[in-house]
């Protein structure tokens, strides 16, 4: 203990002044007990703290006063209140230990048996006192008498409250986790009800009120000097436990507690001044000087590991200065291995217990997780009506600190357990859950979510990845057609589910309903007073038919549209901000990025979202900083989507594309216009139209009341401008390059956007019907009200009635993803790359193909492939084959590089009859029923050809890049890739480039010389990948500006 | 209420004004293409081989000029081999003229007639074997016929001298893999030699059916390839010791697997005429016969209705009915039915001739015949049979042509009453002693069978040859691509 004796470790060059310490009031041997206050700055509280001094039941028998540099008259005001206390005055650098530890020698002095003696002085006790904390009047008598029912105790702490908020519980002693975060044990602003009164031993109490023995002190050594100001505490109780003394807390002595340092109301002066660096530095020090010998070589990497992520997290957070404060703080830690090394020497001789007795008393491991788990509970919650702010509140939930909303009831624990699990919340979401797994009955099981507008997922995120980085996409002839970004997005949620991208379909689709109805929730917070109204707001929307609709039909960007428009909206509302909060910045990038992943989804939500942000616009131009806000917002998407933003003036269909594959059946072209008004948005899972009538009634008897006419009208504006784009995408037809079937394009979103005003204006006419129905006579109306209020109530219960009677399934369904035999897929790997045309009769008779490379058709094919036109030559081909017009269909397939073709069952007969009949192609026996047919010439993707296109050899060949060798051979002939023709296909001969030529109209060829040589060919993707470099790079700078500046969080000391 | 009153005028006149103005819907896209020219046309004549000293064959083909059909520069038809890459034995270069190709050489093998292109709609070809000396004696004439996956020949016998071969021709790249089933009176007779064959690729199998299934007084053939494509024909010989009693190809016997057929071109004159019918299906068949004069169609006393086992062939004798006049079969069933005829002409006391009839498809656009001897080289007759069913009497235009330069040098019309046989001889005071025709209906339902006649010392050669429309055009489905096929069931 020698080194780090406090006693002589301080700054020796402090003067110490003593002049007046008060003579010995106690007579030796008997029970003397030594307050020591430091005082720094704190004449704000100085008073009362004298005060209490002077009312305790059990005075003190000697208080002394440590004033380290106080620029008030915080001493005086002490002195003024406990004429008797003694003063010693201290630079205002010394640290709290030392200043203690002087203010502990100075009152022992004179004492009998002080320093130094046996004789009894265990007997004696030292107080610590902050100047900013309050004893109540019984707290030293209770101390003493909790002490005095344990001999072994040697350190006594009492329960610390609020200094303001009298109820609010701070502390029944405290430990430390192992990431060193600071732990009460206690919840989120609890309240004092005497639940706690139980506590038994505990690891360290706070050092506001802490009664230490007087030779505990001395073994201990006091505060460690390495610890000028944080954690101190924690540090003394391990000591204490780890010397075999028990640490225990009195709980009816009570302490009120500021905690003025550590929530920043004074300046620190002790060392830095840099709060959070202090603690941090505090917490690791504390950990490694403690922690049993064998933990310490884990807990030495982990504890570094873990101030790098939270350094990264504050960073995010917009908080650099804690950032550089954690950083700083593990560096001045590691740094200096001697410190470290030296206080756990000091601290080997101290270790009289098994190290278990102790490492019990650190908090439980799970203890962080929990509380995670805790404040996301919050979310559920509707919360105060003041509290629309969610990410702030959120935020607040995480913090020890005290808060500004004071809860008020009484009620006991269990009533309050209830009254959480009654949320109206958790109840939306447990409703919403049990609802959508009713309705998707017949999705339970193994296979692929597809069909409808869905093609299967592949296996991993990086098969997503894959597909959104890369030029060249092998779908069909392939293409160098621009990946949707909404791939990127669905790559980076199954990056986030374990990679797994099955199940990141899975959850934006199936999971649509619940998710839809939490986040109309969160924005319904923002909107409507009552909880009850709010939740009936959020389930309505949660189970639009249009978005039944969508999972029904498999259309995974509506989906994912109706999930992210109240976050939108609730954006948009944060942008322009209201009396209560200004508009924020980072509300404005938040939305565009919102807005941006709308989009990639839903093109057209851009354009809808544009209309309305518009008008918003013109309403606000008076705010320069609003509309420079919403033209964030707008601009973002536009940015953050490129290049493929660069893709629309060319191809303004995409517009009216949705993620997935438009297939016929999956929208209705002779929908009627007023169906759109009544929320149905046509196609598979299409609602009855009655069902939309409560809504379009709700609506417009909400525009008989004056009451929040602006929220009806902005309600009648949103369906208004859903109604005006729906129409016009309801009214046009799509094709994508990889379906090449014209259909109806579905107006699945803006229907979303029609119902989702329209339930706007409901809800306003909703809260306020009962006074409406109360008030003053409406005549006619008042029934009338009546009638549509109920009709409209019901509502999300008929739609919730109707999806479970109808269930998610249909087109949408389960399968199994394989198209292609084993043996076919496992070929499709051969250096040949051989490749296989699937067949099949539609109902209407025509014939549907599909050229596959392996397994079968993944999500993101369908808007990868090439342009249909492309496929001309391959058409003619399979046409004749199929109408046994007779022909060389086999030689054209195998100049595509065909080896097999695929009828999957049910087959029909007449087409497998035909295909059998056709010279070239050889039946293949399959276990599965499928017909399977294989060319008897050879198909390669690379081929040598002469001067007159006659196949020399086959070359093997890569996915993408080729590399072969070629034989020695006349001049003219052609290196053939069975690719699409593209200007970006490069190739060399031992080095040197080769001229590029196409091939029968469609394929990549290249001129080779008569003599033989090393082939490679390579597609360029220099350009995709610096768009990429800069679009990863806007997306980072987006996300950091769009975290809310995360609020400073407190330490408490 | 000002506010209200202005929201619902705007949502219903937007409304209102969107459903008036709405386009039609997008037009369903035709399941189907369209009709396209043929592009590719392979005839397989199975054996042109000279039969003995006194014996030629002349394989002839054409496309003829019809409408909507035009010669492109470049495009050729030739007769080869098996082998694509044979030498062209003989060859077109437009549309109109007859090629022809004489074969006198013994164990030849088959011809086959490739086009492909602008001469591939409507190519026809035949072989006609004269032989007059030597075992087989007589005259054959087949139309040279195009791979196909199923074929039926029905009329047949095994009994002693009959010596019936089953031609299988694959000229394609690939084998056929096939099977061939034999029926007789009493069911389908077990023939495992007959299962599981391979024609090669560019190969040919030849099966002797009298010693596959000996001793059978009627026997039905059916042809199943389960791969790749196959020619099959039947040549039928028949000898008693060292007689001989005929010789011809029998056609193969089409619309099988339906239910209401008719037999056309049965010869007239003496001699016997032998119906030979079966059901190849799993049930019973009852049939109703009626056969089709020049005055109509009439109930054969005796024979209106027949019973047919299920996978048995029964043989009815016409002659007596018929009366010496030629006649076309119509058959009703109840069941799917395939159904043949053999015409035997006595020659001499003790020497007949021997033709067959089947039941062919009505004429759905120009047939074309291209190797027709007149004049003192033979006669010849168009038996045109209008479907009983028609609803209104049918016509035909003949045309007449110069072989050697496809030039027209007459055209006759002429109608037939519904439900008549019409016997139209070719003759002519200008025509040439060799001449080809087309035939063209004004309507569906018209059968055209042409009966070859060449007289020899002591009596007539008979041949029978049923016209067939070879397809101009067929219509191929509309082909989309579309990604997710093979994915989803149905």
């Amino acid at each position: 203990m020698s080194d780090s004796a406090p006693a002589r470790s301080d700054d020796p060059a402090t003067p110490v002044v003593a002049p007046a310490v008060t003579p010995a009031v106690t007579p030796a041997g008997t029970l003397a007990v030594v307050a020591v206050v430091v005082a720094h700055n704190g004449a704000r509280w100085a008073a009362d703290l004298g005060a209490a001094l002077a009312d305790q039941t059990r005075a003190p028998d000697r208080v002394v006063v440590v004033d380290t540099g106080s620029r008030d008259d915080t001493a005086e005001d002490l002195r003024a209140a406990f004429p008797a206390a003694g003063l010693v005055t201290l630079d205002r650098r010394t640290s709290f230990g030392s200043a203690i530890a002087k203010g502990a020698t100075a009152g022992w002095a004179g004492i009998p048996g002080a320093y130094g003696s046996d004789q009894a002085n265990h007997a004696s006790w030292l107080w610590v006192l902050h100047d900013d904390c309050v004893p109540a009047p019984d707290a030293l008598e209770e101390l003493l008498a909790a002490a005095a029912e344990d001999g072994r105790i040697g350190i006594v702490g009492p329960k610390v409250r609020d200094f303001t908020d009298r109820r609010h519980l701070l502390e029944v002693g405290l430990t430390i986790a192992r990431s060193g975060r600071r732990e009460t044990g206690l919840e989120p602003r609890e309240e004092d009800q005497g639940q706690h009164d139980d506590i038994g031993s505990v690891l360290a109490v706070g050092s506001a009120g802490m009664l230490v023995r007087r030779d505990v002190w001395d073994q201990l050594g006091g505060f460690d000097p390495n610890l000028p100001l944080f954690r101190d505490d924690v540090d003394l109780g391990w000591r204490a436990n780890l010397a075999g003394h028990r640490v225990a807390v009195a709980p009816r002595a009570v302490v009120h507690h500021v905690q003025a340092a550590a929530r920043g109301r004074r300046t620190i002066d002790a060392a830095t001044r840099r709060r959070h660096l202090l603690d941090r530095r505090g917490a690791l020090y504390v950990l490694l000087a403690n922690l049993p010998g064998r933990a310490l070589w884990l807990a030495y990497p982990r504890l570094v590991l873990a101030s790098v992520a939270r350094s990264v997290g504050f960073g995010l957070g917009k908080l650099p200065g804690l950032a550089v404060d954690e950083l700083a703080a593990v560096l001045l830690v590691v740094a200096r291995p001697d410190r470290v090394w030296r206080a756990r020497r000091a601290r080997r001789p101290l270790r009289t217990v098994p190290d278990a007795a102790v490492s019990r008393l650190l908090a439980p491991r799970g203890a962080q997780v929990a509380r995670a788990l805790e404040s996301l509970a919050g979310v559920f919650s509707l919360g105060s009506p003041g509290s629309a702010d969610i990410s702030a509140r959120g935020h607040r939930a995480l913090e020890t600190g005290p808060s500004d909303d004071d809860f008020a009831d009484d009620e006991p624990a269990g009533v309050r357990w209830l009254r959480r699990l009654a949320r109206p919340g958790l109840v939306l979401g447990v409703a919403l859950a049990v609802i959508t797994l009713v309705a998707s009955r017949d999705l339970i099981g193994a296979g692929r979510l597809m069909g409808g507008a869905l093609l299967p997922a592949p296996d991993g995120a990086s098969d997503l990845w894959a597909t959104y980085v890369g030029t060249w996409h092998d779908v069909g002839l392939g293409s160098d057609t621009t990946a949707p970004p909404y791939l990127a997005a669905m790559a980076a949620l199954a990056t986030l589910l374990a990679g797994k991208a099955p199940i990141a379909v899975e959850v934006l689709l199936l999971a649509a309903v619940p998710l839809a109805g939490l986040t109309a929730l969160l924005a319904a917070r923002r909107l409507l007073e009552s909880p009850w109204v709010r939740v009936w707001a959020a389930a309505t929307y949660a189970l639009l038919p249009a978005t039944a609709g969508a999972i029904a039909g498999a259309r995974l960007g509506t989906s994912v549209a109706a999930v992210l428009l109240p976050l939108l909206a609730l954006g948009a509302a944060r942008v322009v901000g209201d009396g209560r909060a200004p508009g924020s910045w980072s509300s404005a990038w938040a939305s565009g990025l919102c807005l941006a992943v709308m989009a990639s989804f839903v093109p057209v939500s851009y354009v809808i979202a544009a209309a309305l942000l518009l008008v918003v616009a013109v309403g606000a131009a008076r705010s320069g900083a609003v509309v420079a806000r919403l033209a964030v917002v707008l601009v973002t998407p536009v940015l953050l989507l490129l290049p493929w933003t660069l893709e629309l003036p060319t191809r303004p269909g995409l517009l009216l594309l949705e993620a997935g594959l438009p297939g016929p059946g999956l929208s209705d072209a002779a929908l009627a216009p007023v169906r759109l008004l009544l929320q149905s948005s046509g196609g598979p899972g299409a609602l009855p139209w009655w069902l939309g009538v409560p809504l379009v009634l709700g609506a417009l008897s909400s525009l008989l009341s004056q009451h929040r006419r602006r929220l009806v009208l902005a309600g009648w504006a949103t369906a208004g401008t859903g109604l005006a784009v729906g129409l016009a995408v309801s009214l046009s037809t799509v094709s994508t390059p990889t379906a090449q079937t014209a259909v109806a394009a579905w107006p699945g979103f803006p229907v979303v956007v029609v119902a989702g005003g329209l339930l706007l204006a409901c809800a306003v006419g909703v809260e306020r019907a009962q006074d409406r129905l109360r008030g003053r006579s409406f005549g006619w109306r008042q029934p009338v009200a009546l009638g549509v209020v109920g009709l409209v109530v019901v509502t999300p219960l008929l739609l919730a009635g109707w999806w479970m009677l109808r269930g998610t399934d249909d087109p949408l369904a389960r399968l199994d993803p394989v198209v292609l035999p084993p043996f076919v897929a496992a070929d499709g790997d051969e250096p040949a790359r051989p490749r296989t045309v699937t067949l099949d009769r539609a109902a209407d008779g025509s014939i549907t193909y599909a050229l596959l490379r392996d397994t079968g058709p993944r999500l993101g094919d369908a808007e990868t492939g090439p342009p249909y036109d492309s496929f001309d030559v391959l058409d003619e081909a399979v046409g004749d084959l199929v109408s046994g017009r007779g022909g060389d269909e086999a030689r054209v397939l195998a100049e595509h590089a065909v080896r097999y073709l695929l009828v999957t069952p049910p087959v029909d007969a007449d087409l497998v009859a035909t295909i059998d009949a056709v010279p070239g192609l050889r039946r293949l026996s399959t276990d599965s029923g499928a017909a399977l047919w294989r060319l008897s010439q050879s198909a390669s993707r690379l081929r040598l050809v002469d001067a007159d296109g006659a196949s020399l050899a086959e070359l093997p060949a890569g996915a993408e890049a080729a590399a072969a060798a070629v034989p020695a051979g006349a001049d003219g002939r052609l290196a053939v890739l069975a690719e699409r023709a593209d200007p970006r296909w490069q190739a060399t001969l031992d080095g040197t480039p080769l001229v590029a030529q196409t091939v029968d109209g469609w394929a990549q060829g290249f001129r080779l010389p008569g003599r033989g040589g090393d082939l490679e060919i390579t597609y360029d993707q220099t350009d995709r990948t610096r768009w990429l470099m800069v679009q990863a790079g806007l997306v980072g700078l987006v996300v950091l500006l769009a975290v809310p500046g995360a609020r400073r969080s407190d330490v408490t000391p | 209420m000002a506010v209200f009153a202005a929201v619902v005028v705007v949502v219903a006149a937007g409304l209102g004004t969107l459903t008036a103005v709405r386009p039609a819907e997008i037009a369903a896209e035709e399941p189907a293409r369209g009709r396209l020219p043929v592009s590719n046309t392979v005839l397989v004549c199975p054996d042109p081989s000279a039969l003995g000293a006194d014996s030629s064959t002349d394989v002839t083909f054409a496309a003829p000029s019809v409408a909507g059909t035009a010669s492109v520069a470049g495009d050729t038809a030739a007769a080869g081999g098996l082998d694509p890459e044979s030498a062209a034995a003989a060859g077109l270069e437009a549309r109109g003229p007859v090629a022809r190709y004489p074969v006198e050489v013994t164990n030849a093998p088959p011809v086959v007639i490739r086009t492909l292109g602008s001469l591939a709609p409507g190519l026809a070809a035949t072989q006609v074997t004269r032989a007059t000396d030597g075992d087989a004696q007589g005259l054959a004439a087949s139309a040279c016929s195009e791979p196909g996956t199923s074929a039926w020949f029905v009329g047949l016998g095994t009994e002693i001298g009959h010596r019936p071969r089953l031609y299988l021709i694959n000229p394609g790249e690939t084998p056929a893999e096939l099977d061939v089933l034999l029926f007789g009176s009493g069911g389908e007779v077990d023939a495992p030699a007959a299962r599981n064959l391979v024609v090669p690729a560019r190969g040919r199998v030849t099966f002797e059916l009298d010693a596959l299934a000996p001793d059978l007084k009627q026997l039905a053939v059916q042809v199943v390839v389960r791969s790749g494509r196959v020619a099959a024909s039947v040549r039928d010989y028949w000898i008693d010791g060292l007689t001989p009693l005929g010789l011809d190809w029998v056609p193969a016997a089409e619309g099988a697997g339906t239910t209401r057929v008719v037999v056309p071109g049965v010869s007239g004159g003496a001699g016997e005429r032998l119906l030979h019918l079966l059901a190849p299906g799993a049930l019973d068949a009852r049939i109703q016969i009626r056969l089709l004069t020049a005055r109509g169609p009439i109930e054969a006393v005796g024979l209106e209705e027949v019973e047919l086992r299920a996978g048995t062939v029964r043989s009815i004798p016409l002659e007596d009915v018929a009366g010496g006049e030629p006649v076309a079969v119509e058959l009703t069933s109840d069941q799917p039915i395939v159904a043949g005829a053999r015409v035997v002409v006595p020659l001499t006391e003790d020497r007949t001739e021997m033709a067959y009839a089947a039941v062919v498809d009505p004429l759905t656009g120009t047939a074309t015949a291209t190797d027709i001897r007149t004049g003192t080289a033979g006669i010849a007759t168009l038996l045109l049979t209008a479907d009983p069913e028609a609803d209104r009497p049918v016509s035909a235009v003949i045309t007449f042509l110069d072989p050697d330069s496809g030039e027209v040098l007459a055209t006759d019309r002429v109608t037939v009453p519904v439900g008549a046989t019409l016997p139209v001889p070719i003759a002519g005071d200008d025509l040439p002693e060799r001449l080809a025709i087309t035939v063209l209906p004004s309507a569906a339902g018209l059968y055209g069978v042409l009966e070859l006649v060449e007289a020899v010392e002591g009596g007539s050669y008979v041949s029978l040859l049923p016209l067939r429309s070879p397809a101009l055009d067929i219509e191929v489905p509309r082909v989309r691509y579309d990604l997710s096929t093979g994915l989803l069931p149905g």
